[in-house]
């Protein structure tokens, strides 16, 4: 008998998207660039470069260097500003049909509301990722997702700026995990992206300098896959919002991994450098697991795992 | 743009550490230009995790027609590297390509090419690219190490070009670097219609480009940075602009550049 095809819809609280595969910021760039195959039709939504109000050149090179199991980057938030995103791409991927979730950030909270004013009001857009790893230039540069506090004030302002789907893209870095979830939800975002990547370090040991310019860095790739499925089970497990898992992926194993612990969605990121057809990869494998386990939609793999150990706050 | 399971047709050690790569997969080659590059990832596996860039030297020929196969020159410098010398004819590479902005050849010009390294492997394709009876007016300088690492030299020089070697033990042709060899012979290089082309590590092709300055010739050098997508997405390879122009990205913008494009200091 011939099995009907498993629903792969993705609702994520206000927003639905096609299916659950998605492309990670920074990784695809303003979804216009000529990548190989057309990688971009088929995605569930494209998370955009981070995006501020002006454009900023980046940082100096080297920028990236490849660590065990996947890179180090320091690209220093590099994009063209809102103006040109909305004025030269946004058309292009509007015709294009790509979904677009635009991740944005700012240096100081009133750049993070004036931002989220504008692209509020823009039509075409399907949500908005809050980047709250950029340092916060008037706290001494601490990034603003550290500190729960900081994180909850800044959530709260965006939320009252705009009713457009809001996502908060959580830094895995100097927080607990819940508590800087908690302090989004709490504040009123429609969805967590758990997380992003993680400060670390490379050295060249001839020269005794760090591999890249500023030093330090983001690590990301399957390194550090293990590190994100503990964050996204641990906050999937209380979390009112969808969480949207996004850490290491390399093929339809690791995204399904995210979707038992409970995310609802997932963002492929750096695996797709080394593999320009991995989105459509996850997203067939995904189809043929759910095929083989008998699951009808998303909503019976998610949180799937056994034996589900309570979490405690 | 393609992407393709490439499978590798040739694997031949040309000089000591480094490969002569061939790579078989429709459609390639067809539109790749002089001084383009391609992305490969020997393996499936996660480390390494990304691909490496390799500009190519050669296309067609080997049996399989022209638009289906291409050649690449390999330095073992490391894992991924050392991976894709391991391979064995009929294995599968993963190839993207070709990609970026390659030399432009004005004809009207004479070239001068001085390539350093590996670096010259970009330049087998710049020559192939000149007919047959222009070459006789190009002059390329190959330099290496040892003497032992001319093989790119030594291919151009059977295309017809003229070609001068330098390698810093002396074992082959000049003895020292081609930057000193380049100085040494420029009187006669030298013709008011000269363009200059070059390859290779970094502070030779800012030496290159000085030169070049100082003469008044136009440069265009192909630059090697790192590299992890290779198509423009993730902003890695930076190149800088002069003055506070920001960056450009080598994959896309380059990785060929007029000498007085970006910043040298």
């Amino acid at each position: 008998m011939e099995k009907t095809a498993p629903d792969i819809n993705c609702p994520l609280g206000p927003i639905i998207l096609a299916n659950p595969v998605l492309a990670a910021s920074g990784t695809a760039g303003y979804g216009t660039e000529d990548l190989p195959g057309g990688a971009l039709s088929g995605l569930g939504a494209l998370v955009t470069k981070g995006i501020s109000m002006e454009p900023r050149p980046g940082n100096p090179p080297p920028r990236i260097v490849e660590t065990p199991c996947g890179m180090l980057n320091a690209i220093g938030l590099q994009n063209i500003g809102v103006e040109a995103f909305l004025g030269e791409h946004l058309p292009i991927l509007t015709e294009l049909g790509v979904r677009v979730i635009v991740n944005f950030f700012g240096e100081s909270e009133e750049e993070y509301v004036r931002l989220a004013s504008k692209l509020g009001g823009c039509e075409g857009l399907t949500g908005l990722e809050l980047n709250v790893s950029c340092p916060n230039v008037k706290k001494g540069g601490r990034a603003f997702g550290r500190d729960p506090e900081v994180l909850h004030h800044l959530v709260k302002k965006v939320r009252a700026e705009t009713s457009m789907p809001l996502w908060v893209k959580l830094t895995p870095d100097g927080v607990e995990p819940l508590e800087a979830a908690q302090a989004s939800w709490e504040a009123g975002c429609d969805g967590l992206t758990v997380a992003n990547t993680y400060l670390g370090m490379a050295v060249d040991v001839e020269k005794r300098r760090p591999r890249i310019s500023i030093g330090t860095g983001g690590v990301s790739g399957p390194a550090i896959r293990p590190l994100t499925l503990y964050r996204v089970w641990k906050v999937a497990a209380v979390a009112p919002v969808p969480v949207i898992a996004c850490g290491g992926i390399t093929c339809a194993r690791d995204a399904l991994e995210y979707f038992i612990v409970g995310a609802r969605a997932v963002q492929i990121g750096s695996g797709a450098f080394g593999n320009p057809g991995l989105y459509g990869e996850v997203l067939e494998g995904i189809r043929d697991y759910m095929i083989r386990h008998s699951l009808a939609s998303l909503e019976q793999l998610v949180g799937s795992l056994e034996e589900m150990p309570r979490v405690a706050f | 743009m393609k992407t393709s399971l490439a499978q590798v047709d040739l694997l031949e050690e040309v000089q000591p550490g480094t490969f002569l790569l061939g790579l078989a997969a429709p459609n390639i080659s067809r539109e790749a230009k002089p001084g383009q590059f391609y992305m490969l990832k020997a393996s499936q596996g996660l480390d390494p995790f990304l691909p490496r860039p390799f500009s190519w030297l050669r296309k067609g020929e080997e049996g399989s027609r022209s638009g289906h196969r291409v050649e690449i020159l390999i330095q073992v410098v490391g894992k991924a590297t050392a991976l894709l010398a391991r391979m064995r004819p009929g294995e599968k590479v993963q190839v993207v390509g070709p990609l970026g902005r390659g030399w432009e050849w004005d004809p009207a010009r004479f070239p001068l090419l001085v390539g350093g390294g590996v670096g010259a492997a970009s330049l087998v394709s710049l020559v192939e690219w000149i007919p047959p009876e222009a070459r006789q007016a190009v002059w390329v300088l190959v330099g290496a190490r040892s003497g032992r690492q001319l093989w790119c030299g030594q291919e151009i020089s059977k295309m017809g070009a003229k070609v001068l070697l330098a390698s810093q033990d002396g074992l082959e042709g000049f003895h020292g670097t081609v930057l000193q060899l380049l100085k040494h012979e420029e009187a006669r290089l030298l013709r008011a219609e000269t363009e200059v082309f070059a390859c290779g590590p970094r502070e030779m092709l800012r030496e290159v480009a000085r030169w070049s300055e100082s003469k008044g010739l136009p440069c265009q050098v192909s630059l090697e940075t790192p590299m992890a997508c290779g198509v423009g997405v993730c902003l890695g390879c930076a190149v800088r602009l002069p003055g506070d122009g920001g960056y450009v990205r080598a994959c896309k913008e380059g990785p060929v550049f007029r000498s007085q494009e970006i910043e040298w200091d």
